[in-house]
């Protein structure tokens, strides 16, 4: 595991429409992002590649899709991604970030989204714009103890490109 | 189940619940595998013994590990659990589901929706 590797070109990150509005409105456009330097497991050897499947961006992109096209309510997926933007309310609240009313406009958002609204992103994140913000993952928190993750608490919007696959 | 989360403040149950998913998901693996030392890693202590509650609760009803839980199992407890997560949000923060659908609309509408820089 690299804390801080050195020769990276580009971090990605699988985000959701909804989280995405969400920082951008009522967090200053600054994102907490959980991020790889490796897209999606077919595209490195595989004894290079200790991210398991099922975490890499591309497949939370590709599963998660998968769930907001079929429109599915029972969707665990989204509903990890609801508790994910409620503990998100629940820091910056702490923090003194945002008032009660924000917090209860956010809360009231996440209530009424429909499966849509948690249509999949991928960021991408050019390394050298944000080496000075990555943090490493805590080993406690790693998909696989020797994977190379971060995460970036406070990332600007002008610090990475955002695609929409179909371009909502 | 899970209604001891009811009692509870969003402070707690807001970063336990997150931490909870994050866990049966798999998506931690080391915090499953190294139970004592990983599991409770960065949570107050009210809030790691929910995280404990919440797992034992599962592992008691379903009488396997985390671990053996097939994946349509663990997707019926996270979405149990975040039926209470946002069953609390409502109390807690005063949802308003109309005030949300017009934010919703308005986000929609907006050039940040539409993800333009």
């Amino acid at each position: 595991m690299r804390d801080k590797p050195k020769s990276l070109i580009l971090l990605y990150s699988a985000s959701t429409w909804l989280a995405y509005v969400i920082a951008e409105r009522y967090y200053g456009g600054y994102h907490y992002v959980w991020c790889t330097p490796h897209f999606d497991p077919s595209s490195v050897p595989s004894i290079n590649y200790t991210v398991p499947p099922s975490s890499s961006p591309a497949e939370i992109y590709r599963n998660l899709q998968e769930d907001v096209r079929r429109s599915d309510r029972h969707s665990a997926k989204i509903a990890a991604n609801k508790a994910g933007i409620l503990r998100g309310v629940e820091f910056k609240l702490a923090a003194g970030e945002i008032t009660s009313e924000q917090a209860s406009e956010i809360a009231s958002i996440v209530d009424a989204a429909e499966p849509q609204d948690f249509k999949p992103l991928i960021f991408v994140v050019p390394f050298m714009l944000v080496e000075k913000l990555l943090q490493p993952v805590p080993v406690n928190q790693r998909a696989h103890p020797l994977s190379d993750e971060f995460i970036i608490d406070r990332l600007p919007r002008e610090k990475f490109d955002v695609i929409d696959f179909d371009g909502r | 189940m899970f209604e001891y989360l009811d009692k509870s403040t969003i402070q707690d149950v807001f970063p336990a619940g997150h931490h909870a998913i994050q866990i049966i998901r798999k998506q931690w693996d080391f915090a499953l595998h190294n139970r004592n030392e990983g599991m409770k890693s960065g949570l107050s202590s009210p809030q790691a013994e929910l995280v404990d509650r919440i797992i034992q609760e599962i592992e008691t009803t379903e009488e396997k590990k985390i671990e053996d839980l097939p994946p349509e199992t663990i997707d019926k407890y996270i979405n149990t659990l975040v039926e209470r997560i946002e069953q609390l949000s409502r109390q807690e923060l005063n949802v308003n589901q109309s005030v949300g659908k017009n934010l919703l609309n308005q986000l929609r509408a907006s050039d940040i929706g539409s993800v333009k820089r």
